[in-house]
């Protein structure tokens, strides 16, 4: 199911999945932002000379998509190959949809290694396949610029990290973009045989539940022993936890917040 | 100078160290289970021989639903749909999914998750393993007696506590808070004091700190006893963890083989390949539970593990599974080791 980046993707195969690629920003600039949730899929089990551990993510982003396209449009599932200038502000890859730009769908969802502290220095970080590359949160600004993307969800260890008073020093740059909601692990999450945690979050995303206990109790049911998160903005305290609850059509109507407007930064964690 | 110095930053790690254990509620595995964590990695299991289980019959989703419907006092469902072969029926405020055997149930209250928030306390206060213990007991007995059945020597035992905590920070203000906000008790099954391992036989009941039930979640089959398979030792099994954990992170294990800890004591973490350990093992009847949507009808003995991965730069990769414990074991489509561990 999943296409390795469009250099090792056949001609034929490659020319369809532009034109399907150009229907799709053709729908995207048709339609008013709130008709259609677009959404966008990267994930990487294996890495360029094993610079990281191979872990077994296929099964669940592959179960993921098949529940989230009963009901919404997946533009893209790509791998991590040469993926860093996709999270990258400012980047024309971050924007475009047939490079898999983290800003070119409403809801991206991605599975790699993640990090909260690598070499010691604290930002939360994303493995990509290439040789010791990693997306920087640093270097994100997300929702602020082409489709303006408004969850960022991975399933990927302790890039949400907050036990340690960072938290807003690693997401800062990348919430003050615009993102609603972004959902991840505060400790381990652990990849197992069955893959259950990616498509029980599908269900409460499809099935218009709330994004944030759905993210909690799909990731944690899973395996007891993970330990997800769900972080948010907000213009205050209140605002901040009141987004917080939101479903799939909240998350679209609720006011994008960006830079100053940001009064609050909260998040929820189990174990 | 230097001495003050040295003595400053000092303050400021304790005081940044103090912060941390203030706002955290770790998850706490209770004493029970971590003893059963310590005799599976130094001795396997007790018995030599255990038969294998078949999740024996189903019963039907919608008397299930109709049946916790009346025991909750939710008055009737307003939406029955399915998610894939689970039954998911909604109220005003509540959600109810049963597994397609009707062994499993997922409910969950809207209403009583909304207040949680507001109902925060400090982390300091959560509420103990063993309150939560006591009204999780009291919850499963009032309300779910005629789903959480156990048979002849069949015991529910407590096997950890979970926190879901809130943390916020002001922007303006820099000030960070943090509260603890729902509390979770994990419950397991032994079958003549052995213990169903993975996600079968579970039930898990979440309470805000009010005392109100948030949610609850188990999968409680019948089982019945079929042939027996003679049983693997500790060595053998922590060499079957090794050898599946070497091909699913592509990482060479050392020649030298897996040392079984020699006191319970210290017996974690276990050093498998490389950079990888093994955190925690459990041996007993491995069941993955109804949720898993493929739940195979054999329940085979079993040793569910918890390994990480940590290279030099701090990066941590998590792998969970089990492993099967019969010296002859049954090959299963959706078990991944018995497909590893099965190629001659």
């Amino acid at each position: 199911m999943k296409g390795t980046f469009l250099s090792s993707l056949s001609g034929a195969v490659r020319n369809a999945l532009l034109v399907v690629a150009g229907f799709t920003m053709l729908t995207i600039f048709t339609l008013p932002a709130s008709a259609t949730v677009h959404f966008g899929v990267r994930c990487e089990d294996t890495f360029q000379d094993n610079w990281a551990p191979t872990i077994d993510v296929y099964s669940g982003c592959d179960n993921f998509i098949s529940v989230i396209e009963t009901a919404y449009p997946v533009d893209f599932y790509f791998n991590l190959q040469g993926a860093q200038p996709a999270f990258e502000y400012g980047n024309a890859n971050e924007t475009c949809n047939t490079c898999g730009g983290v800003d070119s769908v409403d809801f991206f969802f991605m599975s790699t290694h993640g990090d909260s502290n690598i070499a010691q220095v604290n930002n939360a970080v994303y493995a990509m396949w290439d040789y010791q590359t990693w997306a920087s949160a640093y270097q994100m600004r997300l929702g602020d610029s082409g489709r303006q993307v408004k969850a960022f969800a991975t399933f990927s260890c302790d890039t949400l990290y907050n036990a340690d008073g960072q938290f807003w020093h690693r997401w800062s740059n990348a919430l003050s973009g615009g993102v609603k909601f972004l959902f991840g692990a505060h400790g381990n999450l652990y990849t197992d045989d069955d893959d259950q945690a990616m498509p029980a979050f599908a269900w409460y995303v499809v099935g218009n539940d709330s994004l944030g206990s759905g993210w909690l109790n799909g990731v944690y049911d899973a395996n007891n022993d993970n330990q997800p998160t769900i972080a948010n903005t907000g213009a205050n305290s209140n605002d901040c936890w009141n987004r917080q609850g939101v479903n799939l059509s909240g998350m679209l109507s609720e006011p994008t917040l960006r830079d100053s407007k940001i009064g609050y930064a909260c998040w929820t964690n189990w174990n | 100078m230097k001495n003050k110095n040295l003595s400053f930053a000092l303050s400021a790690v304790l005081a940044a160290t103090t912060m941390i254990a203030s706002s955290t509620a770790r998850a706490e595995e209770l004493p029970q289970t971590k003893a059963h964590q310590q005799f599976s990695v130094t001795q396997g299991f007790r018995d030599s021989a255990l038969p294998v289980l078949h999740r024996a019959g189903t019963v039907e989703q919608n008397k299930v639903g109709s049946t916790l419907i009346a025991k909750l006092g939710l008055g009737s469902a307003e939406q029955s749909s399915k998610r894939e072969d689970t039954l998911h029926l909604t109220g005003k405020q509540w959600s109810l999914d049963v597994t397609a055997d009707g062994a499993g149930v997922d409910y969950r209250d809207a209403a009583v998750e909304a207040r949680a928030h507001l109902l925060g306390k400090p982390v300091s206060e959560k509420m103990s393993a063993a309150e939560m213990e006591q009204k999780g007991r009291a919850f499963i007995a009032a309300k779910l007696a005629s789903q959480i059945v156990l048979g002849a020597d069949e015991q529910l035992v407590a096997l950890r506590a979970d926190y879901r905590t809130e943390g916020g920070q002001d922007l303006k203000t820099g000030e960070i808070s943090h509260a603890v906000v729902a509390n979770r008790i994990v419950f397991g099954r032994t079958l003549h004091g052995v213990p169903v391992v993975g996600n079968g036989s579970k039930v898990i009941v979440t309470f805000i700190n009010d005392g109100s039930l948030e949610s609850f979640h188990y999968d409680w089959p019948k089982y019945q006893a079929a042939a027996s398979q003679n049983l693997v030792d500790a060595g053998e099994i922590l060499s079957r963890v090794q050898k599946v954990i070497q091909v699913r992170d592509g990482v060479a294990a050392p020649a030298s083989g897996v040392t079984v800890p020699s006191s319970q004591s210290e017996a974690y973490p276990v050093e498998l390949t490389p950079n990888t350990q093994l955190l925690a093992l459990e041996c007993g009847y491995y069941d993955a539970g109804s949720f898993a949507g493929h739940a195979a009808q054999s329940v085979q003995p079993g040793c569910t593990y918890r390994v990480i991965s940590q290279d030099s730069n701090g990066m941590r990769a998590g792998y969970a599974g089990a492993v099967p414990a019969g010296r002859q074991f049954e090959s299963d489509a959706a078990w991944l080791a018995t497909q590893i561990l099965g190629r001659k």
